[in-house]
């Protein structure tokens, strides 16, 4: 039987057949330098687990136990706004155009009910252009000038992390909030306008100081958004260059 | 349909021990792990319609671990290196002569995890220390077989070098 690193790590890691491992372990028994090796290797992986001990021993900490038994669980989430959604034309469109959004987002629990109801109507934020979603008003205003770094106190609209996507466009994520709650999303600068590539109405988390913008998004903007990005967000200084050219894409 | 959420809890409960083991050896310190572990079990629990019952919840916990500390080292975008410090010690809650010494090997466990690249830490978190098969390694990470052995060599030669200043390999392997 020949030998190998790999094969002796199989030995040592349990993956070999019963049959395997008697043939390894014959193998090893012959030599006293294949033995000190395979000696050698279990007592790394002994030394590892034994060095864990403690925080397996220990209790859990309370913050733990509470949000296993306390973080509430939705009722099944996707279905029930898909029905309502489905009778506009241009939605039908929408959803048959997965490239607009997200498939996990979409089953993470996007929710456009209660945008649309005023997307039809005057004055929302978000309205429908030729088969997509477009910003208005101050939300289109506050993608375009205002810097993650501003203050944004007294706005509806919050500014999250700005980052080139994929397409190379400039994409940046936003919470705005409204009557009807707080929705967050990803707009992506294309052709002079921002077009929404998720949405989700699920609430931000509450965020610390110390957390960094992207760790407050709702989970389905988060792996929206880590769908889409190439390279890291952008500094304060790369988003300001962008800004000032205009968000043109590179 | 409450009796399941329930048992689904109590597995989770039941889990908690590994994934703190889990989300420490990923981020080498305990309250960073704690935060991990955290957020993992509110995702979860916020999505756990996907989740296929009678499959196995720990690998389903690691993954969105796992994929939970990539997205924060590229939010914060932590370097690796800049870990390696021990002021660990001062947040690790034992004490005691005892569990000083089991807190020390810790301390220099977690260092030398520290100094590994983070797709090898992630294949020693599951297969050297949680004792996952390399087949289960493999799905949480979402690579073949191959790479997690692959990775699994180097990052062994590597702990070897801290933890023994090395092994001999034996000539009839080489």
């Amino acid at each position: 039987m020949k030998l190998s690193r790999d094969l002796l790590f199989a030995y040592v890691d349990g993956e070999l057949s019963a049959e395997e491992a008697r043939r390894v372990a014959e193998e090893v028994a012959k030599d006293a330098e294949l033995h000190a090796y395979v000696e050698a290797q279990k007592t790394l992986k002994a030394q590892l687990q034994a060095a864990f001990k403690p925080i397996m021993e220990a209790p859990a900490p309370e913050r733990l136990a509470r949000a296993v038994n306390e973080t509430p669980i939705p009722e099944s989430k996707t279905v029930a706004p898909l029905a309502g959604w489905a009778r506009h034309g241009f939605l039908k469109k929408l959803l048959r155009a997965p490239a607009l959004l997200p498939a996990g987002a979409m089953a993470a629990g996007i929710v456009l009910g209660f945008l649309l109801a005023d997307s039809f109507g005057m004055g929302g934020d978000i309205s429908g252009q030729g088969g997509r979603l477009i910003t208005q008003g101050q939300l289109s205003r506050a993608l375009s000038n205002r810097l993650a770094e501003d203050d944004a106190s007294g706005s509806a609209t919050r500014i999250g992390v700005s980052f080139v996507s994929r397409a190379g466009q400039f994409c940046r994520s936003f919470e705005t909030a409204r009557a009807e709650g707080t929705v967050a999303g990803i707009a992506c600068r294309d052709n002079a306008l921002w077009r929404i590539a998720a949405l989700s109405s699920e609430a931000p988390r509450a965020r610390t100081e110390f957390q960094q913008a992207a760790s407050g998004m709702p989970a389905a903007i988060r792996d929206a958004l880590n769908g889409m990005i190439v390279g890291n967000p952008l500094d304060a200084d790369a988003e300001r260059a962008a800004r000032n050219q205009g968000w043109r894409a590179r | 349909m409450d009796a399941a959420h329930a048992e689904l809890r109590s597995q989770m409960m039941a889990l908690l021990p590994r994934l703190r083991r889990f989300a420490l050896a990923l981020t080498g310190r305990t309250a960073e792990a704690d935060d991990l572990v955290q957020d993992t079990v509110e995702r979860a629990l916020r999505n756990l319609d996907r989740f296929v019952p009678d499959t196995r919840m720990d690998s389903w916990l690691f993954r969105i671990a796992q994929n939970l500390w990539i997205d924060t080292l590229r939010a914060r975008k932590v370097r690796r290196h800049t870990r390696n410090d021990l002021s660990e010690a001062e947040q690790l809650p034992y004490d005691g002569a005892r569990a000083a010494e089991s807190h020390l090997l810790l301390s220099q466990t977690l260092t030398a995890l520290g100094a590994l690249p983070e797709d090898q830490r992630d294949v020693v978190a599951l297969v050297l220390i949680d004792g996952l098969s390399y087949r289960e390694a493999a799905s949480i990470l979402e690579v073949p077989i191959g790479t997690v052995t692959s990775r699994l060599a180097r990052a062994r030669d590597a702990l070897a070098l801290r933890v023994f200043g090395g092994t001999q390999v034996p000539e009839t392997l080489q």
